[in-house]
């Protein structure tokens, strides 16, 4: 083989750098081309993302071997980013009372979307610690979906808006303590042994966002450098030692990034979060194509009818969710509608799930119901939120405009909808 | 000055929002980015925001120095978001109150409270000392907890 050049020569072993570079290359412009697509279709790329993986690996249409190790270990990259910078966002104040406010909105969440999974699960014959991953498929919405939606609506000052991110902080933190539960459990072993596990797993948890609530500062006065490089190589490579001590623990490395970004706050967490989101872009990108690249497309096929009535279902239970945690908040029907739907969205943390999932080899059958559910719910919820706000305000102009019987006729129903609050 | 209510949105930042005498309903989302959002809300859906400006920082802080007011406003909001259980007010001074100096006052001693900053004519004096005057017409500037902001302003005798 001819030598690629003096650069290349220096690097590794016998890696020959060409074809890593043309797939990789090829991989990440398909994920350019489909963001560019769905952002004009003002739809979330994660579906698209999913779709790519789909192509590729395994029997499927396009079969790249020689980037499965970069993908693999990307991939796991991809989630302790995701959840580095989801906990980055939230400050500990937040946590807590969000906590504290919409706790019964939040249990109401969790019964209510966790059930339909678990009981689906069950329905089909499965392990009962697959039937517990399903429910957490189920459980958990997509915070960057529904952010992106709120924003791209324009509903960030809407008064149902706190209720809605509420529970989606409520759930980011139950995630902390279901994915050690279920890790635990995944990793195998007697009874006694896996309760200590989970035990223990639980205790680092419990110690630790206590150490974010009071000493956050001190850690992000730590972490913060004004040299970005610096501070790059601080976050990530403490995020990074802390997921992988967390996989260790069974704590999963999920929730050791989680914890790491709500330690880090103030200005550590700002500017880190800016220097990282790009990173975050990448990996998180090379997680979702990984993940879908090792189910195989016709196992999606056979998948999407249950995915759908689940979707359905479990569409249901969020807009009962949001229904009623805007209701406590004291928001009238319509904002009681938007908050219900733009729960529905499910997206990076159902695949998450999923992903552990696989990794614990539990259930063949869970991928590809996972990523079908998602592809389906990533896409419709959006699209359902912004039709419901406006559906629901024409029934209700409808029925305010309606003649009444002694007042003259005042011609028919009312005209066009105004302003763009149905937007 | 009206009353405010300021809602905290986790993940994104904080919204504030308040009635007009004139009636409409009007809010600012102050996001964590340093964007800003100034809405007002639908009088027929007063839970959902009908028109929308979308500012950046520097818009934001254009648009607050059009309207007379000044850069500290985003610092102290900035500072409340981190810090619980801290509260900043702006406490205008009756037309007849009496000069005095802040020393004199004993504002810290006796309430706990701190003035950071004076606002007078449009102007604003940051950080006075302890010598600086209070004059009728001021909208002195406080930070402290809820209560002894309370107990402030009834030292001073403002609104």
């Amino acid at each position: 083989m001819v030598n690629p050049g003096p650069v290349l020569a220096a690097s590794a072993g016998d890696v020959d750098a060409a074809p890593i570079l043309l797939e990789l290359g090829l991989v990440l412009l398909a994920l350019a081309g489909f963001a560019r697509v769905s952002g004009r279709m003002g739809v979330s790329p994660i579906p698209f993302y999913l779709l790519i993986g789909l192509l590729i690996g395994d029997g499927a249409v396009f079969d790249l071997t020689n980037t499965d190790g970069f993908l693999e270990v990307g991939a796991q990259l991809g989630i302790v980013l995701l959840l580095l910078l989801l906990g980055l966002e939230y400050t500990p104040e937040e946590l807590v009372t969000s906590l504290r406010a919409s706790a019964p909105a939040g249990g109401l969440d969790f019964v209510l979307n966790f059930l339909p999974g678990l009981a689906l699960g069950f329905l089909l014959g499965w392990d009962p610690l697959a039937a517990v991953f399903l429910g957490g498929v189920t459980y958990i919405s997509s915070s960057g979906i529904v952010a992106k939606v709120l924003g791209d609506l324009g509903r960030l000052g809407n008064r149902e808006t706190p209720s809605v991110l509420a529970i989606l902080v409520i759930e980011d933190l139950a995630m902390a303590v279901y994915l050690p539960i279920v890790a635990g459990l995944a990793a195998g072993g007697a009874l006694l042994g896996v309760s200590i596990t989970v035990v223990v797993a639980l205790s680092v948890v419990a110690i630790a966002l206590f150490v974010a609530l009071r000493h956050g500062d001190r850690l992000g006065g730590a972490v913060f450098h004004r040299s970005s490089e610096i501070l790059l190589f601080t976050l990530l490579g403490l995020a990074l030692v802390v997921a992988g001590a967390a996989e260790e623990l069974q704590v999963s490395a999920a929730v050791g990034a989680f914890l790491v970004g709500i330690a880090v706050s103030g200005p550590a967490a700002r500017t880190g979060s800016e220097l990282l989101s790009p990173l975050r872009d990448l990996f998180a990108g090379v997680f979702f194509v990984f993940f879908a690249s090792q189910i195989e497309p016709g196992a999606i096929v056979d998948a999407l009818p249950v995915a759908i009535g689940l979707a359905v279902v479990t569409a249901a239970t969020k807009v009962v969710t949001g229904w009623w945690a805007a209701g406590r908040a004291g928001v009238a029907l319509r904002g009681r509608v938007r908050a219900g739907t733009v729960l529905a969205a499910r997206g990076e943390f159902s695949i998450v799930i999923a992903g552990i999932a696989s990794a614990n080899a539990v259930e063949d059958d869970l991928g590809a119901l996972a990523t079908a559910y998602v592809l389906v719910l990533a896409v419709v919820a959006p699209v359902l939120t912004r039709f419901a706000d406006g559906a629901v305000a024409n029934v209700v102009r409808r029925l305010r405009d309606r003649p009444t019987p002694s007042a003259p006729d005042r011609g028919g129903a009312s005209g066009e909808p105004q302003g763009d609050a149905g937007r | 000055m009206p009353e405010i209510r300021e809602t905290k949105l986790p993940g994104v930042g904080l919204e504030y929002d308040f009635r007009s005498d004139a009636g409409d309903h009007v809010g600012v989302v102050s996001r964590h980015s340093g964007r800003r959002e100034v809405v007002v809300y639908d009088p027929d859906d007063p839970d959902a925001v009908a028109t929308r400006i979308e500012l950046t920082s520097g818009e934001a802080a254009a648009l607050a120095e059009l309207l007379g007011g000044t850069r500290i406003t985003a610092q102290l909001a900035a500072l409340s978001a981190e810090i619980e259980g801290l509260f900043v007010d702006w406490l205008p001074l009756p037309p007849d109150f009496s000069p005095i100096t802040i020393a004199d006052t004993e504002m810290r001693t006796r309430t706990g409270s701190s003035v950071i900053a004076v606002i007078r004519e449009g102007r604003a004096i940051p950080a006075p000392g302890p010598d600086d005057e209070l004059v009728a017409g001021d909208t002195v500037v406080l930070v402290g907890t809820k209560d002894g902001i309370g107990e402030a302003g009834r030292l001073l005798g403002g609104s």
